[in-house]
This record gives structure tokens, C-alpha cells and sequence, in this order.
């Protein structure tokens, strides 16, 4: 056996190609990037057996087994078809998808939100819906919300089928108002004398420290997210234009200071170690801690479980001189480009956007249906509890959602949420924690505007 | 088959001529046996480990958001981030502030713990169990108990601070004691050091000690002459441990502070997280990510560098 000279250089030699070769591949240009920006009209819907894979965050049991069904009515409706969900914890949906996506195979459907929407469309991964809704006999956009769809249609393209949403409202424990000798929260939108001071006034009316230590026991509200108060008071996080940060304006910094003194001043809403140490929102609710807090529709499914908790909902004050704003989130589904065949993933999006499935999201899930007929029905309106959850649909006419911009979520995180979060710890002014995350929001800006 | 002496020659002339040793059949054979025996570890180590350093350092002169090509943009991620980005030096601060503090403290309680260890005390099998199990707990499972500890109203730590008449302060819910909070916490895990050094200071052999006693040194002066030199290399290797693991700090900030508040607690490696996973900013986390190697590299070699000072080796003549 004749064996070659193998000197140590030459091995490192081939072990480093072997490494180039692996540093090639990882530098590689990534797939994905080229899917169709609309369905291929020569595409047919072949009988041939197909998998199909909707992607979706959140792992808690009742999702599961909703798009469980929601899979299963795929294939009755089309038996070669096999279709699936892939399901992932919420915090790693983005990093999993878009890896999917790089890799050639992203899912046939995805689940989209306030959140991940912007995100997608910036990164131009999804497909308009519009031409499959166009030529559809079955479907129409015009069962859904008109506000849901005019909000998500950028440019004249709309990336997601709604599914539901999340009206922000004032979730109120009915006893503690009653031992404060109040009475039931109004259940109009426009009635403007539930505003910011009656909501004050309230929180305070309801703040107590009922064993008399000198510390609070049940506090007036908690807010959990202080951007729905930003738009009640006429603010946003960005100018008109979307070019530069709009904290600095006088209605913005207003509605800020008013929520920072809800704590630091008024003491009507725990601190940050407080929350900590009880539990969420919801918990502390529970546990009459809390008399008032800010949620969406999701609070009804835990709350309805909770025997003997005596609750109901009002809608958002509104701030003196403004018009009333219907905060919500909503989310749906969409069609990720580059998928195997766009027309076999809106015929899963449709099921997964139906009547049935809007059924489901009222009555399991919880939340809103994005189909008005259905929210209006017996199915979310005329359930029992909470007895006026006519106040969520009243929201519609003044639905106000998350900007829509492709970096909001590094334009909060990174800029805003930071300083604002000092401002609400008592550690800096609202105007100093404005004007640090400023600048920080126009250099975000002007990097994604490419000035 | 020639003597081992003639081939020792040959090889020894050729080294003169300054030419390389030729192998002989049997070691060329043997070379191949010894890298097929390695070969795991060596392709591990290029395929998963220095392919996707020099990846990442393509990576770190692009633009890359993962759908798109990365765009070629030379240095201006490195520009950006030295001279630009405000965050990255927060993050440069909180980092170097973590690290001064938690590496020497970390040692010298390493040291103590283990020269209490060390002695023939009753049940101290025990208490090396004891102090070592911080160190095998999940991070994560550590970090969500030490929310509660923190906890400035209803936590153990503010608890016992009150016995004195004292409101302790809002560690992790404020941007003053986040820092010390984390730094404080990660002394629990001293247990770590304190296996590396015990193992050094049973490796010492007992006629030093003897010897140092007939020569009438106290025990100061015996830890001073005869403990610490010996047991140098180990503290060289746990410091220089210690300060690539603190770099590296992110769990805790992660889960416990969300690198707040007001970035407060945002660690380098945090930063680098937060840039390519919440952001997807990955030209630009590279670029992070590879000041975080050089500085690491630097401190480390500078450490082993210094260590020609400081660190015996038992048997060297001359004691360095």
C-alpha cells in the first residue's frame, strides 16, 4: 500500500478547506428571497398529494387544538391534502420564521400581529392577498371590519386575513366599586364624562389601605401599556410624516406625564417591584389588588374562569379636548412568498379565517372575531359574561392600532421603552426621558428611510 | 528497516540543512492514526466553530437582514458602533463595571472557601456539595429565584435589611442597583472556583509545608510563600476563566432585567442579542460580536502575558 506524504501542513491544509467550504455555504446568498410577489396565474390546483404547513406562535393547549381542527377541515375540504401546524413559543416566532423563510421552506400560512406584520412586509416576505380575494367567488373582505382592513392595507396591499382583535378596555372589579360607593363604569365610547379626570378621581376613590400599615392594599388601576393612553391623549411615538419621533409633542408629553403622576404622584397604581411580586395585571385583579386595569379582549377567557369574581368592562376615558380612541391589536394570517403553491396556501388561509374558525375565536379563544356578523351574534355579544361586552364591538368605529412602520419594534425596545421606563420609576422627568429617546428614534428613522 | 539512531541522525542533519525531517513509513502511519483520532473534534471544530467566526466576520462588513443578500458596506458597522452608537459603549461600561468587580471578588471567596474546604473539618464533604450546588442549578432557574430575593418589598434580602431599621433599596427595579444586584448574585456561583482551587491546593505537596514549619514560618507566612506560588498556575487558569465566562454575561440580564432599567444592565452580549434576534441587525451584531472577541482575546493574552511575573511553576529553576 503506497500511503502519501501527509505533513501536518497538508492536513490544517484540507482542514481548512474543508472549513472554507462551510464558510462559502454559510455566506451563501439565501433562498427565500425570490418568491412571486403574486400567485402564478398559470398555477393549477393539482389533485396531486400536497403537505401543507400554517405556522403559529403560542403553545397553550386551546391553540393546539384549534388549529388541530382547523388542519383537519383542510383535508376533508381536500383530501390530498396533509395539512399541519407548526407551533412555536411567541418570543422565538420571528427567528424561527425568518429562518424558515432563508432556508427555502417557509410554511404555507403564518400567523401575523401588530407585531410581526410590520416586520414581515418591511423584510417584503409576504404576499399581497388582494388578487386572491379578487378572484375568489367564495371569499369577500367585505364580512371582515372594515376598519381592520382599511388599517392593514399599506400601498394598496394587504398581507393578512384577520382573524381576530383586541379591543383595549377597562376591565373593573364591580364589588371593590361598590364598597368605594361607585357606581358601573358608562358603556359608551363617546360619552365624555368618562374622561381622564373621572378616571383619576375613580382610581383614587378606589385606592386603599384597608388594614391601615401605611402601605396600599387595593390600588385604583394598573397599566400594563402605556401606548393606548398615548393615543387617548392625542400623542403617538412617531410625527405625522413618520420621519422623526413624535414624544415631543405637547399632547404626547401630556399624556406621558399624566400616566407617570397615575404612580409617582397620585399612588392609584403599583410600582414596577410591586406587580413583580403579586403577579400580572390579571392576577392582581383577581386577587382584588387591583380594582381597574388596561387589557385587551384576552382578559375575558381567564377572568370568565374565575369563580366568584364579580367584574365587567368599560371603555377607555377619554382626555379632555380629544376624540375617543379604540386602541385594539388585531392579527390574522398570511402567505409567506416562496411558498410550494401560493394557491394551495390561501385555500388554507380561508379555513383558517372562516366563519367556523371566527366562531372559535370567540368562544374558545376569547377574543373578537374579525368577522362582524360573528361578533355580533350569540357567539361573542350575546355570551354571558361580562355582561356589557357590547363595549368591545363599540370600539370598531374608533379603532386605533400600533404603528405600522417596519422598525417599530426597534424604535420601542431600543429608543423609547428604556427611557420611558425611567420616567415611570420616578428616576427621570418625562421630558428628559423624551428627549434622550429622541434622537434615538430619528437615527432608527433615518436609517430605515435611507437618509 | 534502519536503526532509530541512523533515522535520529538523518533527521537531525536535515533540520541542520534546513530542510523538514522526512517521515518514515510507520510514522506517517501513525500521523494519519493520530489526526483520523482527532478528526471529530477538528471537524467539529472548523465546520461548527471557526467556519461561522469567519462567517461572521463577512458578516460583520454587510448589511444583512436575513431575507435580503447580505450588501457589502466595508467597515461602517465597526465605524458605526465606535463612534455612533451611544448603546454600544453603555454596553462596553456595564460590561467592564461587571467584570472589575465580579472577577476578584469572585476569586478571593473562591480562594477562602477553598482553603476552609480544605481543612479536616467534620461534614466538609457536605459543604463542598453545598457551596458547589449553585453551580450546577440552571441559570435560569437560579435567575428567577433571585427576582424574589431582590424583590424590594416583599424579597428576603430587603427583609432582613429592614431587621436593622433599614429600607433597602429597589435593586433590579432601579438603574443605580441593578448593576451591583447582578454582581452580588453572581458571587453565589463562587462554588465553581472554589473545585478548581481545592484541586490546586490538594495537588501541593505536603514536604513544602513541612519544611516551611522546621524553617519556622507561621501559617500567613506559609500561605504566603508556599500556597500562593503553588498554587499560581491554578489562579491564572481560574482568572482567565472567570473573565471569558464574564464577558460573556447574559442569562440573568436577560431574564431578570431585560437589560434595563434604562439599560442599566445592558451587557455586551445582550446588546449582540437584541441586535440580531429582536432587530435583525446580523452585519451588525457581527460586527458586535467580533469586538467582543478581540477584547476578549486581548485581555486573556494580556493575562497569560502577565503571568511571567506572577506565576510559578513547580520544578522551573528560578521559580518563574
Amino acid at each position: 500500500m503506497t500511503v502519501g506524504k501527509l505533513s501536518r501542513r497538508h492536513f490544517l491544509q484540507g482542514s481548512a478547506l474543508v472549513a472554507g467550504g462551510a464558510f462559502v455555504a454559510a455566506c451563501a446568498p439565501v433562498a427565500g428571497d425570490t418568491g412571486a410577489a403574486v400567485a402564478d396565474e398559470g398555477e393549477s390546483m393539482s389533485e396531486e398529494p400536497i403537505e401543507l404547513v400554517a405556522q403559529y406562535w403560542g403553545t397553550r393547549p386551546e391553540f393546539i387544538e384549534d388549529r388541530e381542527i382547523l388542519a383537519q377541515r383542510m383535508t376533508e375540504k381536500f383530501p390530498n391534502v396533509t395539512a399541519s401546524q407548526n407551533s412555536v413559543p411567541g418570543g422565538q416566532y420571528g427567528e424561527k420564521v425568518l429562518t424558515a423563510i432563508a432556508a427555502g421552506t417557509p410554511p404555507d400560512t403564518m400567523q401575523l400581529n401588530h407585531r410581526w406584520e410590520p416586520f414581515f412586509r418591511g423584510q417584503e416576505a409576504l404576499l399581497n392577498v388582494i388578487p386572491f380575494a379578487d378572484a375568489d367567488d367564495e371569499f369577500t373582505f367585505d364580512v371582515f371590519y372594515p376598519r381592520i382592513i382599511e388599517l392593514g392595507t399599506t400601498e394598496g396591499q394587504l398581507v393578512t386575513v384577520p382573524r381576530g382583535w383586541n379591543p383595549f378596555v377597562i376591565y373593573y372589579n364591580r364589588a371593590l366599586f361598590a364598597e368605594a360607593g361607585l357606581d358601573d363604569l358608562p358603556t359608551s365610547w363617546e360619552n365624555d364624562t368618562w374622561n381622564w379626570d373621572s378616571f383619576l378621581e375613580t382610581a383614587q376613590a378606589l385606592t386603599a389601605d384597608s388594614d391601615g400599615d401605611g402601605r396600599t392594599d387595593v390600588y385604583g388601576m394598573f397599566f400594563p401599556y402605556w401606548y393606548p393612553f398615548l393615543r387617548l391623549g392625542g400623542g403617538d411615538v412617531l410625527s405625522d410624516d413618520q420621519q422623526s419621533s413624535g414624544l415631543g409633542s405637547p399632547e404626547a408629553l401630556a399624556a406621558l406625564q399624566w400616566l407617570a403622576d397615575l404612580r409617582l404622584t397620585h399612588g392609584v397604581s403599583p410600582t414596577p417591584a410591586e406587580i413583580e411580586g403579586l403577579g400580572s395585571a390579571q392576577d392582581l385583579f383577581t386577587a382584588g389588588r387591583v380594582a381597574m386595569f388596561t387589557a385587551g379582549a384576552w382578559g375575558i377567557g381567564a377572568l370568565t374562569r374565575v369563580e366568584g369574581l364579580d367584574w365587567d368592562v368599560g371603555p377607555l376615558p377619554r382626555a379632555a379636548g380629544q376624540p375617543p380612541v379604540g386602541y385594539t391589536q388585531y392579527y390574522g394570517h398570511g402567505i409567506p412568498k416562496g411558498t410550494q403553491s401560493a394557491d394551495w396556501s390561501w385555500e388554507y388561509l380561508k379555513i383558517i379565517s372562516d366563519e367556523e374558525s371566527n366562531i372559535t375565536v370567540a368562544q374558545t379563544i376569547g377574543d373578537v372575531p374579525a368577522m362582524r356578523h360573528i361578533a355580533e351574534s350569540e357567539h361573542f355579544a350575546g355570551l354571558p359574561k361580562p355582561p356589557t361586552r357590547q363595549v368591545f364591538i363599540d370600539s370598531a368605529p374608533h379603532m386605533q392600532v400600533w404603528p405600522t412602520i417596519a422598525p417599530i419594534t426597534e424604535i420601542m425596545s431600543r429608543a423609547i421603552t428604556p427611557e420611558l421606563n425611567l420616567a415611570f420609576l420616578g428616576e427621570k422627568s418625562v421630558e428628559d426621558a423624551v428627549a434622550a429617546a429622541g434622537p434615538q428614534v430619528d437615527e432608527i428613522l433615518a436609517a430605515f428611510w435611507g437618509n | 528497516m534502519r536503526s532509530r539512531q541512523a533515522q535520529i541522525g538523518q533527521a537531525a542533519d536535515e533540520l541542520a540543512a534546513g530542510k523538514r525531517p522526512r517521515m518514515s513509513g510507520i510514522a506517517r502511519k501513525e500521523a494519519i492514526a493520530g489526526y483520523v483520532a482527532i478528526s471529530p473534534w477538528l471537524l467539529g471544530f472548523l465546520i461548527f466553530q471557526l467556519a461561522p467566526i469567519l462567517a461572521a466576520f463577512y458578516i460583520s462588513s454587510t448589511e444583512w437582514r436575513i431575507l435580503s443578500a447580505p450588501e457589502f458596506i466595508g467597515v461602517r458597522n465597526f465605524d458605526k458602533l465606535l463612534f455612533k452608537d451611544d448603546l454600544f459603549w453603555q454596553s462596553i461600561k456595564v460590561t467592564v463595571i461587571y467584570v472589575i468587580f465580579r472577577v476578584p471578588v469572585s476569586a478571593v471567596l473562591s480562594l477562602a472557601l477553598a482553603l476552609l474546604m480544605n481543612q479536616q473539618l467534620a461534614g466538609r464533604r457536605l459543604f463542598r456539595t453545598i457551596y458547589y450546588l449553585p453551580a450546577v442549578i440552571p441559570l435560569v432557574a437560579v435567575s428567577m429565584m433571585w427576582i424574589w430575593i431582590f424583590n424590594p418589598e416583599y424579597g428576603v434580602l430587603n427583609s432582613f435589611i429592614r431587621l436593622f431599621g433599614i429600607e433597602g433599596p429597589q435593586w433590579i427595579h432601579s438603574s443605580r442597583w441593578a448593576l451591583p444586584a447582578l454582581i452580588i448574585m453572581s458571587l453565589w456561583q463562587v462554588g465553581t472556583g472554589m473545585v478548581i482551587f481545592l484541586a490546586g491546593l490538594q495537588g501541593i505537596p505536603a514536604h513544602l509545608y513541612e519544611a516551611a514549619t522546621i524553617d519556622g514560618a507561621n501559617t500567613w507566612q506559609r500561605f504566603l510563600k508556599v500556597t500562593l506560588p503553588m498554587l499560581s498556575p491554578v489562579v491564572l487558569f481560574a482568572l482567565v476563566m472567570n473573565v471569558i465566562g464574564s464577558f460573556q454575561i447574559f442569562t440573568q440580564a436577560y431574564i431578570m432585567t431585560a437589560g434595563g432599567p434604562g439599560n442599566a444592565t445592558l451587557f455586551l452580549v445582550l446588546y449582540i442579542y437584541r441586535n440580531a434576534f429582536e432587530w435583525f441587525h446580523m452585519g451588525y451584531a457581527s460586527a458586535l460580536a467580533w469586538v467582543l472577541f478581540v477584547v476578549v482575546l486581548v485581555i486573556s493574552l494580556a493575562m497569560l502575558r502577565s503571568s511571567e511575573h506572577w506565576v510559578h511553576y513547580e520544578g522551573r529553576i528560578g521559580g518563574a
